[in-house]
């Protein structure tokens, strides 16, 4: 392709996928307002140990006591 | 017997300079002067210290430890036990994994040149380090101003295409060394890596050395074209803004990144990391955003520094294709600044007065210097007046204008076959 028709393309394309982006971004600004995704105001800490790994803790501890439970127990 | 012969063999980087060309041994030395020169210039804060500092002492040192060594015979019997960018160059390939090998296990630096350098990764790091520093909401508050001033900056780029034709270059180096204009420093790594490989080593080179120049330069080119009433027009905040959420903001990152991806694929690994960097910034988890904008974009900048000056050695630099590269990215990053400053008065008549030309200046996407280079500027006409947001909203567009453009490039030429 010869040096001409690849800048005029190559800016034409540019500018129509630039302004995409631009709409994009607007459009999605007044969506996520529109559905109020964002109504929860204080995030939740990403780095903290999430509810599964509570529920694991809580299984876990619900096995120890069983276990100890069950060592208490007096053999027949 | 200590001979004569015994001392040149001790001191092999003083008598290297007389068993080579004597163009090529000043070469040597006066890049040698050069490394000192861009260090200073870096401390004193006239060229971007992250970048020169590093870059200028690796080039120096590069130029000064060279040694009868040449495992691969490419430099005429000299070299250094730095780095080898042409290791696994041949086009056989059985070749070219014995000498890559050879050289990974000689050359200390090689294995951050092989694994990081070359193919684009260190780009990509310093990107998502970049993201990781950039706030979303300065384009939301203005996608389109922002936009049209990024397009306008882009002017560098689409004419420095026919003009380095002109110059003799293939069309695919022609757009390799137009990125430039773009004044994203990653983005001319991985597009040159995809374009022109053979040019890669002076085009890297030559768009450091320029985009370390843009600081110092462009703040004379504002001041010709821009006349003093106009630099120091007060920007006001566009009406109805409002404040944007970190979870908007990470919704629009998101979606903005499958786009482009889906738009430009030959682009993603930069788009992608630029953008992983923006969303984990407004996703809260702060430990990963310390990791990418600390210690990934600290240790990504230095060893690009780093890598960038040892390869500036005599023999790419007394390359001939050098000099037409570095009129070239002069000139595109020139023809870059007048058309953000034509961008910016675009806006300043649409707007009815409402935008200050100069942050024009900043749609030049050289995240974030262009964007404190035109509040410095107007701050010093106008102590009062504040365009950083409306020009990092500017700068950040460019950095999406210019991956858009790669892509592009890199679409229509990447089938062609030159």
């Amino acid at each position: 392709m010869s040096p001409i028709p690849l800048t005029l393309w190559t800016y034409a394309l540019s500018i129509v996928f630039a302004m995409s982006v631009a709409a994009v971004i607007h459009g999605l600004g007044y969506f996520v307002k529109a559905l109020r995704l964002d109504r929860n105001e204080a995030p939740p800490d990403a780095s903290v140990p999430t509810a599964d790994t509570e529920r694991e803790q809580q299984a876990l501890a619900v096995a120890i006591a069983v276990t100890h439970h069950a060592k208490r127990r007096p053999q027949s | 017997m200590i001979t004569w012969q015994t001392v040149l063999n001790i001191f092999e980087g003083v008598s290297s300079l007389f068993a080579v060309h004597p163009k090529l041994a000043l070469a040597r030395l006066g890049l040698i002067a050069l490394g000192f020169l861009l260090m200073y210039l870096g401390r004193k804060g006239v060229l971007e210290a992250l970048i020169m500092i590093p870059m200028g002492l690796g080039m120096s040192t590069i130029n000064a430890a060279v040694m009868f060594f040449d495992p691969l015979n490419l430099h005429g019997g000299v070299g250094t036990l730095f780095v080898e960018p042409q290791a696994g160059a041949t086009p056989d390939a059985i070749r070219n994994a014995a000498d890559l090998m050879t050289i990974l296990q000689i050359d200390w630096l090689q294995p951050i040149y092989t694994f990081t350098f070359s193919n684009g990764l260190i780009a990509c790091l310093v990107f998502m380090g970049i993201g990781s520093l950039l706030d979303i909401g300065f384009i939301l508050a203005r996608p389109y101003t922002s936009m049209i001033i990024a397009l306008c900056a882009e002017l560098g780029t689409i004419l420095t295409i026919p003009i380095a034709t002109a110059f003799g270059f293939t069309t695919k180096q022609a757009a390799a060394i137009a990125l430039v204009g773009g004044a994203d420093g990653p983005m001319v790594l991985f597009s040159s890596l995809k374009l022109a490989p053979e040019l890669f080593v002076p085009i890297a080179v030559v768009a450091y050395l320029y985009l370390g120049l843009t600081y110092g330069g462009y703040p004379y080119l504002v001041r010709a074209l821009i006349p003093k009433r106009l630099r120091s027009l007060p920007m006001q905040p566009p009406k109805n803004q409002r404040e944007f959420s970190s979870f908007e903001k990470m919704i629009v990152a998101s979606v903005s990144c499958v786009v482009l991806s889906i738009l430009l694929p030959v682009a993603a690994p930069l788009i992608f990391s630029l953008f992983l960097g923006i969303v984990i910034r407004e996703s809260g988890i702060k430990a990963f955003q310390d990791l990418i904008s600390g210690p990934v974009l600290y240790l990504s900048t230095l060893f690009l520094g780093l890598m960038l000056g040892v390869l500036c050695d005599a023999n790419t630099i007394m390359d001939p294709k050098i000099l037409p590269l570095l009129l070239l990215g002069c000139c595109a990053l020139l023809l870059s600044g007048i058309g953000g400053i034509l961008g910016g008065y675009l806006m300043y008549f649409v707007s009815g007065g409402k935008v200050n030309p100069v942050v024009g200046i900043a749609g030049v996407s050289c995240v974030p210097t262009t964007a404190k280079v035109a509040q410095k500027i107007v701050s010093k006409d106008n102590p009062s007046a504040v365009i950083m947001p409306a020009a990092l909203g500017a700068c950040i567009s460019g950095v999406i204008t210019t991956a858009i453009i790669t892509g592009v490039v890199c679409s229509i030429l990447g089938k062609l076959a030159n």
